[in-house]
């Protein structure tokens, strides 16, 4: 506190009452914690976590048990995620309506002034344009109360979003691991997208005459009955003016497509797959991928465990129970590893030019691709996976399939061929012992030989020994069925999910 | 949080107990930032230990009981670091 209050501008005029310091310990726990402490005893903590975590891998926090710390010390494995507030429903329906209603006449408001103004004591503190929000509450994470977001002096702009990207892409990790910090920027960026992106859609039959009358509707009249509605002002205290162009409401719809997490962005995102099958057809693959970091040398490195050597076979990793704690602490890292995987994958293994949009001339494991559309979604285990839809060059509608492959005994070869290439649902048939402790996870894959070298054929055959044994291994752990909670997941509470049989 | 010129967030924690009776003192949980909407302005600080309760909250699930000295960031004093910094 002193020194913040000699270096910190915004600790300046702070009175630092040392009596309160008093009240504190030494070093233990807040006084009167134990108040806001609630004991639920009666629920079954295994039962109550497998259900609301179910997933098709392991919890990190099942690690925990690997620990060899003292049983009598405090052992706790926290996770930094909550449900925020995507939809704004504290927001009345009548702040979005305003907020639309200003959006129309955004021309004629100072750009300088934000759209909506949430409701707070008269000591509210503004987090529009604000550079000292964050200072103020994150001295730890700003001791000079400098570097805030959205100085409006600044000689380039730079947007809130922009900034917030660049604190947790900084090699200082204090940002990553700020308990609240991450939480507090998502909370602001919806709340900024609910108010900035609140757009309304009309009938396409309406469209004229509704854009007709919204046009003669003065700019006045929209912000006046914005004020009034912000005020929870009653529909029959509005002037007639005022009513006409509120009546105008009731055929056009707000939307709010922009704000991540939102029902009306699932909706986005189902209606831009539609576009896409519109445009190209039926999607030829439905592809999941499931990266987990908690296991990954390339997570701990990304981590910042600067003594994991990626070039080795078997690097050497800190232990499991260690793992999950750097996942756990590290939110960001894990974000960063998941964008990381799902790159490289569509980069070196389905060979798509990011550059160029489009597949490289060489064509991946799947051939050439047309179109992807994917979506990433949190696992609930601190780490992030995602589903894709794949339209492959050349792919056709099941329609045409169909009617290729009841008159073309080539064609049906040749898809079979390529289905049973590309999918398989056995493992090889060798005879060879996995270990159940047996982790592929933490290990790098083997090498194969460089088709630049023109390897010798005793080479290949060691090479392909190598590859079925690997995928024996990985597949026995990783891929033979237990069944988790997640196999009931959907209600499929007789039958194990996905249809597939046990074994 | 003590010494915060600006505080306008709830923390939740919720911290379920290990179902191995060897390990009573191994917990996993969650925990997330919730913004309210009153801010409050600093004159004075630090925080008073019972500002800050208010805006604290823990669910504990398991059979037995918390340890006293389970401390997790959000609820933990280092009154000397706070009197530094």
């Amino acid at each position: 506190m002193i020194w913040l209050k000699t270096h910190n501008r915004l600790y300046a005029d702070i009175e630092i009452d040392s009596a309160i310091f008093d009240l504190y310990p030494n070093d233990g726990p807040l006084p009167g914690v134990e108040d806001v402490i609630i004991h639920d005893s009666k629920l079954e903590a295994q039962q109550v976590f497998s259900e609301e975590s179910a997933g098709l891998s392991e919890h990190p926090a099942e690690l925990l048990h690997n620990t060899n710390m003292p049983v009598d010390e405090p052992f706790i494995f926290l996770e930094k995620m909550g449900v925020s507030d995507p939809e704004g429903d504290r927001l009345s329906g009548h702040t979005f309506v305003a907020s639309a209603l200003r959006n129309l006449v955004q021309d004629m408001t100072p750009s300088s002034m934000p759209d909506l103004i949430l409701h707070r004591s008269s000591q509210a503190i503004g987090e529009y344009k604000n550079p000292d929000l964050m200072p103020g509450m994150y001295p730890t994470l700003y001791p000079f109360g400098i570097g805030g977001f959205e100085y409006q002096d600044r000689e380039t702009s730079l947007s809130f979003q922009s900034q917030a990207n660049y604190y947790f892409d900084i090699p200082d990790k204090s940002f990553h691991y700020h308990q609240s910090f991450l939480f507090v920027v998502l909370n602001i960026l919806q709340r900024h997208a609910s108010h900035l992106h609140t757009f309304f859609t009309v009938r396409k039959s309406n469209f004229h005459s509704i854009a007709q009358q919204l046009l003669n509707v003065s700019p006045d009249v929209l912000l006046s009955t914005a004020h009034h509605l912000e005020q929870e002002g009653k529909y029959k205290d509005l002037n007639s003016e005022q009513k006409k162009a509120l009546d105008l409401l009731k055929h056009v719809n707000t939307i709010s497509a922009h704000i991540p997490g939102s029902q009306a962005s699932r909706i986005l995102v189902r209606n831009e797959i539609h576009s896409y099958s519109a445009h190209f057809g039926m999607p030829q693959l439905f592809f999941t991928a499931n990266p987990n970091p908690a296991h990954s040398p390339i997570f701990q490195v990304i981590f910042g465990d600067t003594s994991v050597d990626l070039t080795k076979r078997y690097p050497q990793l800190v232990p499991s129970c260690e793992r999950a704690l750097r996942l756990a602490k590290d939110p960001v890292a894990a974000a960063d590893f998941f964008d990381f995987c799902i790159t490289c994958i569509f980069k070196y293994l389905f060979s798509w030019d990011y550059k160029r949009k489009c597949s490289t001339p060489e064509g991946g494991i799947l051939g050439h691709l047309h179109a992807f559309y994917g979506t990433g979604e949190l696992t609930d285990r601190g780490c992030f996976h995602g589903h894709f839809l794949i339209w492959l060059l050349g792919g056709l509608n099941p329609s045409q399939i169909h009617e290729h492959l009841k008159h073309d005994v080539a064609f049906k070869n040749c898809l079979f061929d390529f289905f049973e290439k590309t999918i398989h649902h056995h493992l090889p048939d060798i005879d060879i012992k996995v270990e159940s402790d047996f982790e592929p996870r933490i290990q790098r894959p083997p090498l194969p030989p460089d088709p630049s070298f023109h390897p010798a054929l005793d080479e290949l055959a060691e090479w392909e020994s190598v590859f079925v044994t690997e995928i024996k291994m990985c597949g026995e752990i990783l891929q033979r069925h237990t069944c988790r909670p997640v196999c009931h997941k959907y209600g499929n509470d007789g039958d194990v999910g996905f249809c597939f049989h046990m074994k | 949080m003590v010494c915060a010129k600006y505080r306008n967030t709830a923390h939740i924690t919720r911290l379920f107990q290990s179902t191995d009776p060897a390990l009573p003192n191994v917990l996993h949980g969650n925990t997330c930032a919730h913004e309210m909407n009153v801010m409050s302005t600093a004159s004075v600080l630090p925080c008073t230990p019972a500002d800050l309760n208010g805006s604290l909250g823990v669910v504990f699930i398991g059979p037995g009981k918390m340890h006293k000295n389970i401390s997790t960031p959000f609820f933990v004093s280092e009154k000397e670091r706070s009197g530094i910094f």
